[in-house]
């Protein structure tokens, strides 16, 4: 039984068995302290990266599954059950190829950027909250933190682009940014807004103000919230910068081996973060049922959120068509910043109008959902309108330019 | 398919504009960040005037997709 109780809060218990083993060998405390946090570090940075494994297995099954193939299944002899080890294969190859460096690229540059990228990546993951207690560093800053962190990743693009001294690098790496630059203000309005009903930035503090998950009751901030961070993964139907018939491998053009390997590993950790800051801010985070009873459970409810929403992201990559720079660019300026601003001014209204107090919040809740269904459904009838327009506008041209003939 | 000439080219002015119009939006974000934290121990007052802020930016946002910097690139 007393088993039973250790595994019912595993995570918060085996650190403190850890931090009570350390204690009990007789160091000063404040070795045991920089002990059990660089363990803890190790951890959480090592984590992520070995479940890349299953995630890219996921992500093969998913993408064959919807090209109608059956993906990695039985990778030959070495492709362990269900073709799981495939990736490892993958992993060695990347591994044991050259690393080429080109003759006249810009050699700091280029030789810092892969790791800059693959260092923003990992420093997402100490602000996420994997369960109840289980939080690298639970700041009072965890959502700006991770929205700065964004930017970081635009240097490093930058870098990789200019550094490799090849036009289709540098050009891809300007239209990478110019797509990240637009996105990012639609994604910083969305949090905005999911912060006003919050009250704080930290993690624990968004998780723990969602008895009702955000997404039933802010749901056009969710989808702008993903329709802006979308893109910022560049990934397909956003992902001008790595569009393989296109422009040639984007800014990854001059990377090989291990670099190349941190750049892809790079990209999938950044969908991997963004699922669940997603599930993290919209989908109500480890909360679950029985999370009370059981806290290790959380992590549980956690994961199977962040399988969801990169189920969803993948359905959104292999379905659409690639889109071009110029609708990338107008679809965030023309339509998701206005609409963002004017969802943060329609969120505050309300809010106010139904304050916070503990009886009514599902008056609140309904209040919310209640305006931002309507803010949607208005959009959507501008958009008809002026779609409708447009279209005539298009008839009466081509009848003008019919009648003569 | 090969490139000929300098790498290091002379880029769009059209990428610029979105830099400075992105800069004028991210102030407009950073600046209400503060204001959606406090926004539960705020007056009513307070978020008529920030919604004044975020209307008058609205406008500027108009200013630019009529005068075309949005559009091309």
């Amino acid at each position: 039984m007393e088993f039973l109780e250790f595994v019912k809060d595993l995570f918060v218990n085996i650190g403190m068995w850890f931090q009570g083993f350390l204690v009990g060998t007789g160091l000063p405390d404040v070795w045991v302290h920089v002990i059990s946090l660089t363990v803890g570090a190790f951890v959480l940075a090592f984590v992520p990266v070995f479940s890349l494994f299953f995630l890219v297995w996921y992500e093969r099954k998913i993408v064959s599954r919807i090209a109608d193939r059956l993906g990695p299944n039985n990778s030959g002899a070495y492709g362990g059950p269900y073709g799981l080890f495939q990736i490892i294969g993958d992993a060695i190859k990347m591994f044991t190829k050259e690393d080429v460096v080109p003759a006249a690229a810009d050699r700091w540059v280029f030789n810092i950027a892969p790791m800059l990228i693959f260092a923003i990546a990992v420093l997402i993951w100490p602000v996420i909250p994997l369960g109840k207690g289980v939080i690298g560093a639970d700041i009072s800053l965890g959502i700006f933190y991770i929205l700065s962190l964004g930017s970081g990743g635009m240097v490093a693009m930058l870098m990789a682009g200019w550094g490799s001294n090849n036009k289709y690098a540098l050009l891809a790496a300007l239209r990478g940014i110019a797509t990240l630059v637009s996105y990012e203000i639609p994604q910083v309005l969305a949090v905005i807004a999911v912060v006003m009903v919050t009250g704080s930035f930290s993690m624990q503090d968004i998780i723990a103000s969602q008895e009702i998950p955000f997404l039933f009751t802010l749901p056009l901030t969710a989808l702008l919230f993903f329709s802006a961070a979308l893109p910022e993964l560049g990934r397909r139907p956003f992902d001008l910068v790595e569009a393989d018939s296109e422009i040639v491998a984007g800014y990854f053009i001059e990377y090989s081996g291990m670099k190349f390997g941190m750049f892809y590993l790079a990209e999938f950790m950044n969908q991997t973060a963004m699922s669940i800051i997603f599930a993290t801010l919209f989908l109500g985070g480890w909360r679950g049922p029985w999370v009370e009873q059981i806290p290790a459970l959380g992590t549980l409810w956690l994961v199977l959120k962040m399988f969801f929403v990169m189920l969803v992201i993948q359905f959104f990559q292999y379905t659409l068509p690639r889109l071009r720079i110029d609708q990338i660019l107008g679809f965030s300026w023309k339509f998701l910043t206005p609409l963002a601003l004017v969802n943060v001014c329609v969120v505050a209204l309300v809010g106010k109008a139904v304050p916070y107090n503990a009886e009514n919040l599902w008056i609140r809740a309904g209040a919310f959902l209640g305006t931002n269904v309507l803010l949607a459904l208005v959009v959507l009838g501008v958009l008809a309108v002026a779609g409708r327009l447009a279209r005539q506008r298009v008839e009466a041209r081509l009848e003008e330019e019919a009648t003569p003939a | 398919m090969q490139t000929h000439g300098e790498t290091w080219v002379q880029f769009k002015a059209q990428y610029y504009v979105f830099a400075i119009a992105f800069v004028v939006f991210d102030v407009e974000a950073a600046f209400l960040l503060p204001w959606a934290l406090a926004y539960n121990t705020l007056e009513f007052y307070a978020v008529v005037e920030a919604i004044i802020f975020i209307l008058i930016l609205l406008g500027g946002l108009l200013y630019l997709w009529r005068k075309g910097a949005l559009k091309w690139m």
